[in-house]
């Protein structure tokens, strides 16, 4: 009964999103006719918009409950949440796929993003950015196979895996330290660490988990954080041009932060929402334990942006009107539902299955809305005096 | 190798855009279409464009009790420690020695963080085609390197525009001003702004009234980035630590109770 009011209500949706797929995927095809300017209303002063805001900015801290779970979780102590293991990894998958197919239609050249593997530039931002996205995907695709391995009974393939696996992860985290730093120091360093790791659990002395090599799911945690990371070390490069609402020297980490928040959202909502599709019992017990952890990641979200607006001294701005903080209060209210936090320590999942999804779709935006702020805004607070020098038909002449 | 750098001297400039042309003819640059339009600056066309890597823009100002034209320069300042080379991921933009910021077109991945990063707001994008590319002033690098000087110095009627090395630049630029303290603002736009730039521009009424930006840090761009970036490594190490030695103490009462071997589980 349920499975056909799904399935209708399913194909209304599934055409609707068609519709716009279509019409995305024309213009998509498009740009690469007429470039980006046909498609998009970017200009020489507003070079990244909504697109890279939405999907480079927001979109990747919804894939980061892959690493969350995977990571936080299994490391310190998690073991109840493995049945989330696998459904975040496939998540955290496919965003990525997601991603980088988003990001070609953006980038202006996109058949050169190899580039990036051979011209190496270890001072930018942007470099760390997109060998992050290159390391993790490939990790995610690792940690993927045992699916695949166990589907078709590929035993000898698996066990090949399981071997190597580790190994593929120490090369890919040392190839990446020496690209990032180009000092040997730090290669050996790190390389040291890793592959004692590996080795303490090989002869035996740290425990070898026989589900998926640890090694693995370390370079999945390390790649993360360094790419949820490294998004907002991108706008430290704009001092001039963001806000100092949105401008702070730790927007690294409060991009990491946010993106733990959404990450553990995310969780929540797709075991709901693939609970609900497949009309399978939601694991109720363990998605509360997964709100806990929630509540405390948006807390400690929101302490750690007020205490960086007070510390910095732009707390009083946003008592004044201009539309930098409105846009403030627009994104803290809308994105910052408090819900979670209001019931005190307890989470507040509600127990009719079908609301889960809405209600958790609702907690997980503050810091969706937080980063696509913090990338919109280089665009909206901009280059100052833009206006200035492309002048519009109504602008003032000069007077004093 | 001396760092070369360009005088711009506002108040000997006529507004004749000889630079422009100049421009546009050395690198065969398109003309653009360009639509009259009031306010701040008359320039044609309105500002850098892809096509556009010089322009000489036109802003009225009251000097005096009465308004006046007074003409500012827009190019690409090569700064000593440019932003934009410092943002982009495949090196397609290079500080050279001799002071020019070049681009180098065959690596660009058209990613446009380097128009971010520039303080000056210079980098254009050529939005119109399937295969665009960054375009900007190069400082005709390749003029000096043949001996020469850049396009729009060599064009200059009236010496507005100086070419010559960076630091007896600086001192030119400081005798004018000291000779003739009525007739300058005391301020070398791009003696500190973004750290220095190649390109410095003296001018009789001050810079904002030339719609020149002022918000521009004083320290390089790659400044605010560095401390993120020198973390990158220090954050690797610090999480193989402590993950591995977190897995390690939460897993030790599994070991005592499986075989010690270490061998691939089946």
């Amino acid at each position: 009964m349920r499975r056909s009011v799904l399935n209708v209500r399913l194909s209304i949706g599934i055409l609707a999103l068609a519709a716009i797929a279509v019409v995305g995927i024309g213009l998509a095809l498009y740009r690469f006719v007429a470039g980006i300017g046909a498609v998009s209303n970017l200009n020489q002063g507003y070079p990244w918009g909504f697109w890279i805001g939405a999907d480079v900015l927001a979109g990747i801290a919804l894939a980061a409950g892959g690493f969350v779970v995977a990571g936080l979780m299994h490391m310190f102590g998690g073991e109840r949440y493995h049945p989330l293991v696998r459904p975040t990894i496939l998540t955290a998958f496919l965003g990525y796929l997601l991603f980088v197919a988003a990001l070609m239609v953006d980038l202006g050249r996109p058949w050169t993003i190899w580039h990036m593997m051979i011209y190496w530039h270890h001072e930018s931002p942007m470099f760390e950015v997109g060998w992050c996205v290159m390391m993790y995907t490939t990790i995610l695709f690792m940690e993927f196979l045992p699916v695949v391995f166990e589907r078709f009974k590929l035993d000898r393939a698996y066990a090949i895996w399981t071997n190597a696996a580790p190994w593929g992860a120490i090369a890919l985290l040392v190839l990446f330290a020496f690209a990032m730093t180009q000092s040997i120091v730090w290669v050996l360093a790190i390389a040291c660490v890793l592959i004692g790791f590996e080795s303490l659990i090989r002869l035996g002395i740290v425990h070898r988990d026989p589900r998926m090599p640890t090694m693995l799911l370390m370079a999945g945690i390390i790649f993360s954080t360094l790419h949820q990371s490294s998004l907002g070390s991108l706008f430290l490069m704009v001092p001039h041009k963001l806000n100092h609402i949105w401008y702070s020297p730790i927007l690294p980490i409060s991009f990491f932060v946010s993106a733990v928040a959404a990450g553990v959202a995310m969780v929540i909502v797709e075991s709901t929402a693939s609970a609900w599709y497949f009309g399978r019992k939601v694991e109720e017990e363990l998605l509360k334990d997964v709100g806990h952890v929630l509540t405390w990641a948006i807390f400690f979200t929101l302490a750690l942006r007020a205490g960086d607006l007070v510390l910095r001294g732009v707390g009083t701005e946003l008592l004044v009107l201009n539309p930098q903080s409105f846009a403030f209060w627009i994104e803290a209210l809308v994105g910052l539902d408090r819900r979670p936090l209001v019931p005190g320590p307890g989470p507040s999942i509600q127990h009719q299955s079908g609301r889960h999804a809405a209600d958790e779709d609702e907690r997980q935006r503050p810091d969706t809305v937080r980063r696509a702020g913090t990338g919109v805004h280089v665009l909206v607070a901009g280059p100052r005096g833009w206006e200035k020098r492309c002048p519009l038909p109504t602008s003032d002449r000069p007077t004093r | 190798m001396k760092t070369k750098a360009l005088l711009i001297d506002l108040p000997r400039c006529t507004g004749c855009r000889g630079c422009q042309v100049a421009c546009k003819q050395e690198y065969k640059r398109l003309a653009e279409k360009a639509t009259f339009f009031s306010g701040p600056g008359y320039q044609n066309p309105a500002d850098l464009s892809a096509e556009t890597w010089c322009l000489v823009t036109y802003n009225e100002v009251l000097v005096n009790g009465r308004y006046d034209w007074v003409f500012g320069k827009r190019q690409c300042m090569h700064c000593e420690v440019p932003g934009c080379a410092s943002a982009c991921p495949v090196k397609a933009l290079e500080k050279l020695d001799s002071g020019p910021v070049v681009y180098h077109r065959d690596k660009c991945i058209g990613c446009r963080y380097c128009m971010l990063a520039c303080p000056f707001v210079v980098p254009r994008f050529e939005y119109e085609t399937w295969n665009p590319y960054i375009t900007k002033c190069t400082m005709c690098a390749h003029r000096q390197a043949a001996g020469g000087i850049p396009a729009c110095a060599k064009a200059c009627p009236t010496g507005a525009i100086t070419f010559g090395d960076r630091d007896v630049l600086i001192r030119e630029a400081e005798r004018r001003i000291a000779g003739n303290p009525g007739a300058y603002v005391h301020h070398i736009y791009g003696l500190e702004e973004a750290g220095g730039t190649c390109v410095l521009h003296i001018s009789s009424v001050p810079f904002e009234e030339l719609g020149y930006v002022m918000r521009v840090p004083r320290s390089p761009m790659v400044a605010h980035t560095e401390p993120a970036m020198k973390a990158v490594p220090m954050v690797m190490f610090g999480l193989a630590t402590v993950l591995g030695a977190s897995y390690a103490l939460r897993t030790r009462k599994e070991r005592s109770s499986q075989p010690a071997d270490g061998g691939p589980t089946s």
